[in-house]
């Protein structure tokens, strides 16, 4: 590919070549000889480079390893640095002098050391090496992409970039508990039963006596009480307590409402952190660990286990939900092209090359009968020939049948007029050029409307070509002819991609969502409403905590991660949810994501100024910031945010109020630590006074 | 070789650091100097002194200053000079012999190459100091940084080489042009080029014989020819050796957008005609629902009108009993 400095050079040799070679030979050939000179420079370099961009480039080979702890590795673990080196290099016999490698970033890691980008020459020997290092500060799926390597020969006039597509996705982990959260997994006090076990007030074969009964044949003679026996002068029978096992079942929400943010600090991040401690601090007391994920459609649940395997796969599960990403229904096609067409072109420079994925003039050209007065205009376009046409085969033919009445009178009229004004413009030549003029002047006078008519269907088919349109539509279909390249679709799936925005628009998200890069949502429907709200998603949660219920065995805990505080009057299925484990005598514990830009509830609020109080009547006189349009937009925001803060504390408190009432324990997920209520709770049921 | 290093635009007390102070850029930064300097000597003996000076004053600027579209416009000062050595538009007369007195000339292969080494210098200096690669959009946006050549990059021989390969193209520079006024083109032969007789003046004439072209009409169809069938060949072979590498995915691509291009007429048409028949449905299944709710309003209303006759038809019961 020529750069623009390339061109700039071609274009001024070609002009000294021109004017040295056919205009001044005569008077110096020097210019001719330095034009011809440069023009063979030209031809070498380009030869040059294009040998070594077939020979080279195209056969470059991208290897990477990403190392944790000195050793390849499949996953990674949040907040723990790594290690990621990249290699290219090919298998081809020539030299490329200069190449910029650059390896792409993932979303969602920082760059502690080193660099991910080399000025280097790449020769079959010489392969261009990168190490740098980095880290994930969020739980998610790491996905990289790639490397970038533009290749230029060394006085800029030639470019080529390619992009070597290496696709690899590293699960991220939520960080390994802190020291916080590492709980001691021997017995503290003799009293206590093993870590892991439940003391459950049921009968049972733990070894702590729970009651007396009278026997009943079938007992085992070895749990007759001999001396209460003897006592009551009949046989007892003692019942042990129940030694169970301690079961959390922790229940997270990934509806799309908590995948909102930036990318790595979102609500459902912070909770599936919390949650992984939770589950790691349990798994290490030997308490059985369950999760479920839900969203406003499904629910997935991992039974509780207190293997390895099984933490593994709840971190895996974490990590997943994680690098979920809201959806983008509700998002113009248009917008989305904006965000993803960069992308692609960047991932995906060979098949977005105009070379590859054409866009025909034609295809562009904007229909005229596509709309309804785009007939009147075909009908002006073909009338005046056609009744041309028929006037002279009426004077070929004189037995033709005549045109209707008003039709005939009309034209006749302007025919006899337009033959007027004919003869009259005409200047006075010899006969035979003066009728041959008048003929001309005369034909086109009876065709001026067609002519017009013709001229605007040109002009409007060409407005096609230019503009925004034209441009978004260009886009629109280079994105399109991708994605029904990689879904095998077709070149049906082109058209419907072009036509169909909905399905475009599904699509592109799809897109977006497997290249992990987010686009700007709209919060709020056209009606004002707050579309991550969610509702179904209580419905859901609700059958899965009854579920849980109906599998469960004894005492146990429950904790609900869920961003449920504006659901209002929808709650009404988890709230009966609740009360029926409640009634079961489990644990319920609702832990509620807080948004970062609203103030906690416990911070005092400014009262509002009482009414009747003089101290703060209205100032008749206007304020000055009322001039001011900044000021004044920045008092109306700050209104807008404290009314809606004042509206989220109201929801928070009524859903605390609601689901407290059916004795669930509600809290925030930046209220004081989580994650030692929920082991403290875990200790309450294991029959603890206090911990530690 | 680090990338992060030159995240921003240099300043120009940068620039002429990197010139001057750094080693390896400072053999290009002489060598720039250098050939203008030639070009100045060469120009000076031609009696172009104005132009000399104007050649050196205007090349080191734009060395210093990053002028990177001063390079052809050099050239074209350059020739100008050439042509009229005083600066003054004069032609004087004409000397129809001079292309054929001109080949291999020390003084013009002096300048020439003078002027190429300029050139290749100076552009490898704009790779250190302004840019070497392209920004990938069109036009350049907003956070774009230009991607320099770092002067570690440099290798130790590349001047040489550089020379070296400058004098080569130089005496094919030459060669060339004598080829080219050395040839004639007869398109009424066999093969429609032959030797020209170096002694023969037929090509000086004002009326050539029919069949047989002027100096200057030969040395038209020679170049043309050469570069179109010259360009013609390259991009066969590299487009050949274009196609061979192309990777499967490419051509899939190419293949899926000839079939889109082909076709696309009938496709609009389908997916109007799809687009019509959904919108249909839609506005049918809204249609339903209005006469849905419009009978239930109906039912509705002959319900409440039984249940008045009805209310009514008991009250008169009632006062009837």
């Amino acid at each position: 590919m020529l750069t623009a400095r390339g061109w700039w050079f071609v274009l001024i040799v070609a002009f000294i070549l021109v004017m040295g070679a056919f205009v001044v030979p005569n008077y110096t050939t020097l210019p001719a000889i330095l034009a011809v000179t440069l023009l063979a420079w030209f031809v070498y370099e380009w030869l040059q480079f294009h040998y070594k961009s077939n020979a080279a480039v195209s056969r470059l080979r991208v290897r990477r390893w990403v190392m944790q702890g000195g050793r390849d590795t499949p996953m990674l673990w949040a907040n723990v640095p790594f290690e990621v080196r990249v290699r290219v290099r090919h298998d081809g016999y020539v030299t490329i002098d200069y190449a910029m490698v650059e390896d792409r970033l993932p979303s969602g890691a920082d760059l502690i050391e080193g660099e991910t980008g080399t000025h280097t020459t790449i020769s079959a020997r010489q392969p261009a090496d990168m190490i740098y290092t980095l880290k994930c500060p969020a739980p998610g799926v790491l996905r990289f992409e790639g490397v970038k390597v533009r290749v230029a020969d060394l006085h800029g006039f030639f470019y080529r970039r390619v992009f070597l597509r290496d696709a690899i996705e590293f699960l991220v982990l939520p960080p390994l508990v802190d020291a916080e959260g590492r709980q001691r997994a021997d017995k503290r006090f003799n009293m206590l039963p093993p870590p892991g076990i439940h003391r459950l007030r049921r009968p049972g074969s733990g070894d702590e006596l729970h009651d007396l009964r009278d026997y009943q044949p079938g007992d085992p003679p070895k749990m007759i009480a001999w001396k209460v026996s003897a006592r009551k002068d009949k046989l007892i029978t003692k019942e042990y307590e129940n030694d169970v096992p301690v079961r959390c079942v922790l229940f997270l929400d990934t509806s799309e409402g908590v995948r909102l943010g930036p990318p790595g600090n979102t609500l459902l991040t912070r909770m599936a952190g919390v949650t992984a401690v939770v589950a790691q601090a349990a798994a290490a007391n030997r308490d059985l660990v369950g999760l479920t994920t839900f969203d406003d459609k499904t629910a997935n649940a991992v039974t509780p286990a207190r293997t390895q395997t099984h933490m593994i796969n709840v971190m895996r599960k974490l990590a997943e939900v994680s690098a979920l990403q809201p959806g983008t229904k509700g998002v113009p096609a248009g917008q989305l092209t904006r965000r993803a067409y960069p992308l692609a072109h960047e991932l995906y420079p060979e098949l977005m090359a105009k070379a590859t994925n054409t866009m025909p003039l034609g295809r562009l050209w904007r229909p005229l009968l596509d709309r309804w007065w785009g007939w009147i205009v075909l009908f002006i376009m073909i009338a005046p020939p056609c009744l041309l046409a028929y006037r002279v085969s009426d004077i070929l033919n004189p037995g033709s049948a005549p045109m209707p009445g008003p039709v005939q009178k009309v034209y006749s009229t302007w025919m006899g007029n337009t033959l007027e004004f004919a003869v009259k413009v005409t200047p006075r030549f010899d006969l035979g050029s003066r009728l041959a003029v008048i003929l001309l002047i005369w034909l086109n006078l009876l065709c001026l409307p067609a002519q017009f008519a013709a001229s605007f269907w040109l002009l409007y088919g060409m407005s096609g070509w230019f503009g925004m349109a034209a441009g978004e539509t260009t886009r629109r279909k280079r994105l399109a002819a991708l994605f029904s390249l990689q879904d095998g679709t077709g070149p049906d799936s082109i058209e419907r991609y072009l036509h169909d925005d909905d399905a475009y628009a599904e699509r592109v998200a799809l897109f977006l969502q497997h290249h992990q890069l987010r686009c700007p949502i709209p919060l709020y429907d056209e009606q004002g409403r707050y579309r991550f709200r969610c509702a179904e998603k209580a419905d859901v949660l609700a059958g899965a905590i009854v579920r849980a219920v109906s599998r469960a065995r004894d005492n146990e805990l429950y904790v609900i991660l869920a961003d449920i505080t504006e659901l209002g009057a929808d709650l009404e299925p988890l709230v009966k949810a609740c009360r029926v484990a409640r009634a079961r005598r489990h644990h319920v514990m609702v832990i509620v994501p807080w948004p970062a830009d609203v103030p906690s509830p416990d911070e005092a609020t400014p009262e509002p100024p009482p009414a009747g109080d003089p101290k703060f009547k209205k100032k008749k006189k206007r304020h000055p910031d009322d001039f001011l349009l900044n000021e004044r937009h920045k008092r109306i925001t700050k209104i807008v945010q404290d009314n809606l803060t004042r509206q989220y504390h109201e929801s928070f408190r009524k859903m605390r109020r609601l689901l407290g009432a059916t004795g669930a324990t509600v809290m925030r997920v930046n209220d004081g630590d989580p994650v030692r209520l929920v082991l403290d709770r875990l200790d309450r049921l294991r029959g603890m006074r206090s911990r530690r | 070789m680090s990338t992060n290093k030159q995240r921003a635009e240099l300043s120009q007390r940068q620039v002429i650091e990197i010139l001057f102070r750094d080693r390896a850029a400072r053999a290009y930064t002489f060598t720039v100097l250098g050939a203008l300097a030639m070009v100045f000597v060469v120009m000076f003996l031609n009696g172009s002194d104005i132009g000399g000076i104007l050649v050196i004053l205007f090349g080191s600027a734009a060395l210093v200053l990053r002028w990177t579209a001063a390079p052809p416009f050099l050239l074209l000062i350059i020739a100008y000079f050439q042509l009229w050595p005083l600066g003054i538009p004069d032609f004087g007369s004409e000397n129809p012999f001079q292309v054929r007195e001109t080949h291999f000339l020390v003084a013009d292969m002096a300048l020439v190459m003078a002027v190429l080494v300029y050139l290749r210098a100076q552009y490898r200096v704009f790779g250190f100091i302004h840019q070497i690669v392209p920004f990938d959009a069109v036009f350049r946006r907003k956070g774009d940084v230009p991607t320099r050549r770092p002067s570690s990059h440099i290798r130790p021989d590349e001047i040489a080489w550089l020379v070296g390969i400058t004098g080569g193209i130089v005496l094919i520079g030459q060669g060339v042009w004598w080829l080219v006024n050395a040839l004639e083109f007869v398109p009424m032969e066999d093969f429609p080029l032959r030797w020209s007789d170096p002694k023969s003046l037929s090509t000086y004439r004002r009326n050539p014989p029919p069949g047989e072209f002027r100096a200057g009409q030969n040395r038209f169809f020679v170049l043309l020819g050469s570069l179109f069938f010259g360009m013609l060949l390259l991009r066969l072979v590299f487009g050949y050796w274009r196609l061979r590498m192309m990777a499967a995915v490419e051509g899939a691509m190419m293949l899926t957008d000839t079939s889109w291009a082909e076709s696309h007429r009938e496709r609009v048409r389908v997916e109007k005609w799809r687009i019509w028949g959904r919108l249909r449905d839609a506005e049918l299944a809204k249609q339903a629902e209005r006469d849905r709710r419009q009978a239930e309003r109906k039912a509705e209303k002959v319900r409440e009108q039984k249940a008045e006759k009805e209310r009514e038809r008991m009250a008169k019961r009632a006062r009837r009993d």
